[in-house]
């Protein structure tokens, strides 16, 4: 599987450092645009949607005007073909500002969707203070992913909380509730019809396969997390399992495509 | 396993996968709720005896059970049978408990490993695994999962403060934590597992590959340090 079987799109992937540095020297590493498409040459991934974890740190907005995501919008200029930028908006901020911001990102500097790491950032995603972020998102028609599988923040359904409220807009489940919450997962999927989930983290196939079936392949969208793993090892994670080639060719890129609307 | 309760997976399944993704042999062990384990153990008997170049047996315990001990001789000596493993969670004990004390007594009296799952809180955290160890140094002990997919952070450093700790890589997706691991405790303190089939074996099998170390170090991740600890002698072919 690669480039000539069909488009592959990376629907989870950062700019960011290692998460463990051993030495001061580890610590300085950056994972940014350029490694990041050459990662994606190697393992055949046409297009990838990144943010960047700066913006989730409250002191990024205190040194940068837009938080950090700054190293995303000069990525979707450089290279707009293979880079689907997603927006993290200051969750520390006066709403009318910050969702001036969000505006901003989507007709100015083209993002596709937003980002928001409740655990990261410290707030659950079904806080009312987030409403007029995720109204913006829902008159701006972009979907909001989330990282999942953390409690006490970022649980699967306090996300379906968000989805069923904000029923406009496309939820992404990150990671899939991880390795502690994946039970929910599905139970939370069923609350409802815009909750879509992401592969990344994913390592239990058995969840992938019984989500399809259930719940349905349209609503799974493969993801690496890159740089924290590989994008060919979570490729395989999809090729392995036991769901139609159809289905594998949803999850693997036409869910994103359409969720993030590229044109082809 | 919820979404696994209608599939059959059989040991000519297994040995399928392995095939493909050329494993040579694999640890195995029964899964399953409290009053079905035996019956695990039954069928992972069945095929140790049918596949004995390719399966090595870990019996599974409920060190709760009146005759757990008695139980694990038994699997040892009469089936030859490599390890014990305790799945504290599923059999509701504390990692810590004195009856898992007595089940690392037994290993150590046997000379096996024990492993034991990791990384799901408030029983199998790798710190209560490493203080279990720390009371039986010659038993290798290891924790499956290296901390599982939240408390990855602390299996390197339980492992680098606790010397018989043994990491194994499955359902922990990164590849971060590994590479840390062979860099603070050696290549000859973790190995390869693949959480089959609950996991693709394939994706795991890639992940160790993927890992920035020497080739001789995923040669041991991958069988060496296992073997080492089984006390095999691996044969020529």
């Amino acid at each position: 599987m690669g480039k000539d079987d069909g488009l592959i799109i990376d629907a989870h992937t950062h700019f960011m450092g290692p998460i463990y540095p051993m030495t001061k020297e580890e610590r300085e590493i950056k994972w940014g645009v350029k490694e990041m498409l050459l990662h994606m040459d190697e393992c055949g991934v046409n297009m990838a949607a990144v943010s960047s974890i700066e913006p989730f740190k409250w002191i990024s907005w205190k040194k940068y005007s837009l938080g950090g995501n700054e190293e995303v919008a000069e990525a979707i200029r450089g290279h707009p073909s293979r880079i689907i930028g997603l927006f993290v908006p200051n969750v520390y901020g006066s709403m009318e500002i910050v969702t001036g911001q969000v505006e901003e990102a989507v007709k100015k500097y083209n993002f596709k969707g937003l980002k928001i790491h409740p655990w990261a950032q410290d707030v659950s995603p079904n806080h009312p203070m987030l409403y007029p972020i995720y109204e913006k998102a829902a008159k701006l028609r972009v979907p909001v992913q989330f990282h999942s599988g953390t409690a006490p923040y970022c649980t699967p359904l306090q996300i379906a909380e968000v989805a069923r409220i904000f029923p406009e807009v496309p939820v992404i489940m990150g990671h899939m509730g991880k390795q502690d919450l994946w039970l929910d997962v599905i139970p939370a999927a069923r609350l409802s019809e815009n909750v879509y989930v992401d592969t990344s983290g994913q390592c239990i196939r058995a969840l992938i396969e019984r989500f399809a079936a259930e719940i349905g392949a349209d609503r799974i969208l493969f993801a690496s997390d890159w740089p924290g793993l590989h994008m060919d090892v979570e490729i395989q994670r999809i090729l392995d399992c036991d769901i139609t080639e159809e289905d594998k060719r949803l999850i693997l890129g036409e869910n994103a495509a359409n969720i993030f609307k590229i044109s082809a | 396993m919820l979404y696994l309760k209608d599939r059959n997976y059989t040991a000519e399944d297994l040995i399928a996968c392995m095939d493909e993704c050329d494993v040579d042999m694999a640890v195995v062990s029964g899964s399953g709720r409290a009053p079905e384990i035996m019956d695990w153990n039954k069928r992972v008997l069945e095929a140790v005896k049918k596949y004995p170049n390719r399966f090595m047996g870990f019996v599974r315990i409920n060190p709760m059970l009146e005759d757990a001990m008695e139980t694990i001789e038994h699997y040892v000596r009469d089936y030859g049978f490599k390890g014990v493993k305790l799945h504290p969670m599923q059999d509701f004990y504390q990692s810590l408990d004195p009856a898992a004390q007595e089940v690392l007594d037994k290993a150590a009296k046997l000379r096996i490993p024990v492993m034991i799952h990791s990384g799901t809180d408030p029983w199998t955290m790798p710190g209560q695994i490493a203080d279990l160890a720390d009371i039986y140094p010659e038993v290798p002990v290891i924790m499956a999962h290296s901390g599982h997919g939240q408390l990855y952070q602390h299996a390197v450093p339980s492992a680098k403060r606790v010397k018989n700790i043994i990491l194994e890589t499955s359902g922990h997706p990164g590849w971060q934590v590994f590479t840390n691991a062979v860099k603070t405790i050696g290549a000859d303190r973790v190995v390869y597992g693949s959480d089959w089939p609950c996991a693709s074996m394939k994706a795991e099998m890639m992940k160790i590959k993927r890992l920035p170390i020497s080739e001789e170090e995923k040669g041991q991740v991958l069988g060496g340090s296992l073997a080492r600890i089984l006390g095999f002698r691996v044969e020529e072919e």
